[in-house]
């Protein structure tokens, strides 16, 4: 990932809810608080291939990995996740996808595990359509570990400029990768992810609610498996 | 194409933060007064309500608002058919035979008056009223000429009138008046006559200033005749009983008021009129210019239909007809005296579906609730004029909601208040001098509308239209007061109402609180909303708020709470919900005169805990206001139906970035325990 790049990746996004999430969530790290958007993306990019390098180190000796099974959905607006065993960074990186949304002003939910047999070591919220100053319109995120294995994320696309005459507007969301999360693994067995029903909601801009599958995931962990992986 | 950039953190530290960590924030936005933004449905609302707000002449002659009789003996008792608020008067006019002619060229009103007087005592000198005039006789009914001193009293001319003899009680008496008065015609006139006299349209409005015993109250019948040149037609309140040919060719239109009141005027153009029937056979007549005689037919209809839905609310239409007259548009709002209205061009020219039918719907819906609230029940001071605008307002407010499906109008009369009173001219809108402030139609008009708005959260919409019912029966023909109304909607409620009355009719200012949520479960496993109201009020607020609970599965329940302080700034309460909700709205409707902040700063669908869903409660009022910013970087008020101040995060009277922003800093928190 080139500088550039990173710094289109994160121009959609507002500088202050990366401030925000830095403050809330990486207090203790240096370099957070006072970056700004553009910056503080690469110091995270930097730490991860620091993360690479060691984790390649540590890795023991070939056994099963760990796998990521979900249900697959039913025909109608989803929102599941995918993921896999990363070998590299020995965490187990997670997508939540959200599709077949005609109409979608914004999205949240709860994703919920046990804090016992994962541990969140990453998360991100991206958005859900390709929007720029052209289109008028940005999406804006809420993301925060709220408890032990407890993440709030939420997701709504914004006009840039705030107008009384200019109304909400939905997007068309086809499939998209909505949060892409990592996980440290702490446990062996089937360690579900899924999200908490009561917090479950998707709305279009009129207010309508949308009927959205939420579908969980297991991560299945193999016996005899080296819990923990890279710190 | 997205890319993703992973950012690391550490979970370890990360309790929820209580509310009582943050800083000390700022709930709501200071007042600003900005200008309506022209053209727009608000401005055009607040144009007419002022317009007509300045047909009240109370304010012309300060010293005589009294609303008695200026010759009145309290200890009589008064037997005439109703109008029994009054006090039996010493003498009274029972009648007028009025004929005006208004002279364009030296922009004169002639009148000539033959009142019949009554006395109830022995009198010999008669004090009077009448409009500013610059010669005046006045004489017997049988040529006698009696002695007149005329003085000026603000816009009117105070006449004292010597007797012959004095009046022998019970016997009836008349005197006639020749008066030529020079108008100075503004079509909103304060401090004048309201009269206009352009090419085509030329009237005046008296409000009770024909000739009158008393600066108020002192309703009389009357036969108008209208003198006008040969081409045109006079229009006026009353049964239109007919025209003669002068011998020069100028016509006189005579029209019957057998009702007793004081409100009339009258209006000359190049009239056509559109007819229909009312309930009960009565006769519409709409007055406009041939221009205007098509589209008219769409105010003919609507008038109609405002008039069945009125009569079945608040009883059968009382008058023997209604007569609607076009007036220039510089008039700007309506006039109602009894059995007529007077209103501006263009609202003859709306049609449905179109943008301007909406303000002519309310407008007109107004004024004819006027027919109710303000002529067949007057009020009896200044401080019960709530009695015929808010009334007037409110009926046009429930007519709006229920056939045309919007409550924008009585949205914006609440916001109105809310945003456009300053705190050194607000006033309680039953005040005796609420005449006075700058804010007065948007106390009486506006807030007071919602007053009786919120009342439907009190004792329910039925009761509250049979108690209007109950008072325009009991009251019919007569003065009275707000206690009055109270009276009545307690006795049809069985609801001690004297809190609400007090609230909100002797006292100004409107509810502001902070609201935070908890969910919580109970002993039995179900699930119970509390709710915490916090008033920084020296007298916190009393009131019932509709509380909308939305579960999962698109269910919803609307639930109307009472917030009862009892003194205290902190109320809690709670209720059992059918299942875990999804969010709790308060008063989704705007039926409560409020302004609302989130207690739990960024807890908008009061969970109880800052979070994603948050964002998108944000999301769907993003972008709702209550100002705007012009082209040319004027700024100004803008009346938002779908504001709601609860999301003004960071207080600005917008809901834009800076809210999102702000609610950033909320996320994961958790409501403090309550
Ligand atoms: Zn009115």
């Amino acid at each position: 990932m080139t500088t550039s790049q990173t710094f289109k990746r994160f121009a959609g996004r507002s500088a202050s809810t990366r401030l925000a999430f830095c403050a809330a969530l990486l207090a203790a790290a240096a370099g957070c608080g006072q970056e700004t958007a553009v910056t503080a993306p690469v110091t995270a990019d930097a730490s991860i291939a620091a993360d690479v390098a060691g984790a390649a180190d540590a890795k023991g000796a070939a056994i099963a990995e760990p796998k990521v099974v979900g249900a697959g959905h039913s025909e109608g607006p989803y929102v599941e996740l995918s993921g896999s065993w990363s070998a590299d960074a020995q965490r187990v990186t997670i997508t939540v996808w959200a599709g077949d949304l005609p109409n979608l002003l914004g999205l949240a939910a709860h994703l919920v595990w046990d804090p016992a047999q994962l541990e969140l070591t990453a998360s991100d919220a991206l958005n859900l359509t390709e929007e720029s100053e052209a289109s008028g319109f940005a999406w804006r995120h809420v993301l925060k570990a709220i408890a032990p294995g407890r993440l709030t994320a939420g997701s709504a696309r914004f006009r840039s400029v705030s107008h009384p005459y200019a109304y909400p507007e939905g997007a068309k969301v086809s499939r998209d990768p909505w949060l892409k999360l990592e996980f440290r693994v702490l446990a062996t067995g089937p360690l579900k992810i899924g999200f908490d029903d009561a917090t479950q909601l998707a709305r279009k801009a009129e207010g309508e609610f949308i009927p959205v599958q939420w579908i969980g995931a297991t991560v299945e962990v193999p016996a005899g498996f080296a819990i923990g992986g890279a710190p | 194409m997205k890319r993703i950039a992973m950012t690391l953190f550490a979970l370890s530290a990360l309790p929820a933060l209580p509310v009582s960590a943050a800083p000390a924030r700022k709930l709501f936005a200071d007042f600003e007064q900005l200008p309506p933004e022209p053209d727009s449905a608000y401005a055009r609302t607040l144009a007419a309500h002022q317009a007509e707000a300045a047909h009240r002449p109370a304010q012309l002659v300060p010293t005589l608002r009294q609303p008695t009789f200026l010759d009145v003996d309290a200890t009589l008792q008064w037997t005439s058919a109703n109008f029994s608020a009054l006090g039996k008067p010493k003498w009274e006019i029972l009648h007028q035979d009025i004929t005006v002619e208004i002279l364009p060229a030296s922009s004169e009103l002639k009148t000539a008056i033959v009142a019949t007087v009554r006395a109830h005592q022995p009198v010999d000198s008669l004090s009077l009223l009448t409009m500013a005039v610059s010669a005046i006789k006045v004489e017997a009914v049988d040529g006698t000429p009696l002695k007149v001193s005329a003085s000026k009293m603000g816009g009117y001319s105070g006449l004292s009138v010597e007797l012959p003899a004095p009046l022998t009680p019970e016997v009836d008496w008349k005197l006639a008046t020749t008066a030529t008065a020079k108008l100075n015609c503004n079509p909103q006139g304060i401090g004048l006559l309201p009269c206009g006299i352009g090419g085509t349209y030329q009237w005046v409005t008296f409000h009770n200033y024909y000739l009158t015993p008393a600066a108020s109250h002192s309703p009389f019948k009357s036969t108008l005749h209208v003198v006008t040149a040969a081409n045109k037609v006079a229009a006026a309140q009353g049964i239109p009983t007919g025209s003669d040919t002068l011998a020069d060719g100028r016509k006189v239109w005579h029209f019957e008021q057998p009702e007793r009141t004081e409100n009339a005027g009258f209006a000359v153009a190049e009239y056509v009129q559109n007819t229909a029937k009312l309930v009960n056979d009565k006769p519409l007549r709409v007055f406009t210019t041939t221009k205007y005689a098509s589209s008219a037919k769409n105010m003919v209809e609507l008038a109609t239909k405002v008039v069945g839905v009125y009569s079945a609310d608040f009883g059968d239409f009382p008058w023997p007809g209604l007569n609607l007259m076009q007036l220039e548009n510089n008039f700007g709002g309506g006039y109602a005296p009894l059995s007529g209205i007077f209103m501006y061009r263009d609202v003859y020219a709306a049609s449905p579906g179109t943008g301007y039918w909406y303000s002519t719907t309310e407008l007109t819906a107004h004024e004819i609730g006027h027919q109710w609230w303000g002529n067949l029940v007057e009020p009896a001071t200044n401080g019960d004029v709530a009695l015929s605008e808010a009334l007037a307002e409110f009926s046009s407010c429930l007519y709006t909601e229920k056939y045309m499906e919007t409550r924008s109008q009585i949205i914006g009369d609440n916001l109105s208040y809310l945003y456009r009173v300053p705190a050194n001219e607000d006033m309680p809108v039953g005040a005796q001098g609420v005449y006075g402030t700058p804010s007065y139609v948007q106390i009486v008009y506006h807030k007071g509308a919602a007053v009786f708005e919120m009342l439907r959260n009190e004792i329910g919409t039925d009761h509250v239209l049979k108690s209007l019912k109950q008072f325009a029966v009991e009251y019919n023909r007569d003065y009275a007061s707000l206690k009055n109304l109270q009276a009545v909607a307690q006795n049809v409620s069985k609801k001690d109402l004297s809190w609400f009355w007090n609230q909100w009719f002797d006292k100004k200012g409107a509810i502001e609180a902070e609201v935070a949520g908890r969910l919580l479960v109970d002993a039995e496993g179900g699930y119970v909303v509390r709710l915490r109201v916090h008033q920084t009020a020296a007298k916190p607020f009393r009131f019932t708020v509709p509380i909308t609970v939305d579960y999962a599965a698109l269910k919803s329940e609307v639930k109307l709470v009472e917030v009862n302080p009892k003194g205290e700034a902190t109320t809690i309460v709670e209720f059992a919900v059918a299942a875990r909700p999804i969010r709790v709205r308060l008063d989704v409707q705007r039926s409560v005169i409020r302004k609302f902040a989130t207690g739990t700063p960024g807890d908008f669908n009061l969970s109880g805990q800052v979070d994603g869903a948050d964002l998108v409660e944000l999301a769907l009022r993003y972008g709702r206001a209550m100002r705007i910013k012009a082209k040319n970087g004027q700024e100004y008020f803008f009346s938002d139906s779908g504001w709601n101040e609860l999301y003004d995060l960071k207080p600005d009277r917008r809901i834009d970035m800076a809210d999102v922003d702000a609610l950033d800093q909320w996320v994961g928190t958790v409501a403090e325990e309550f």
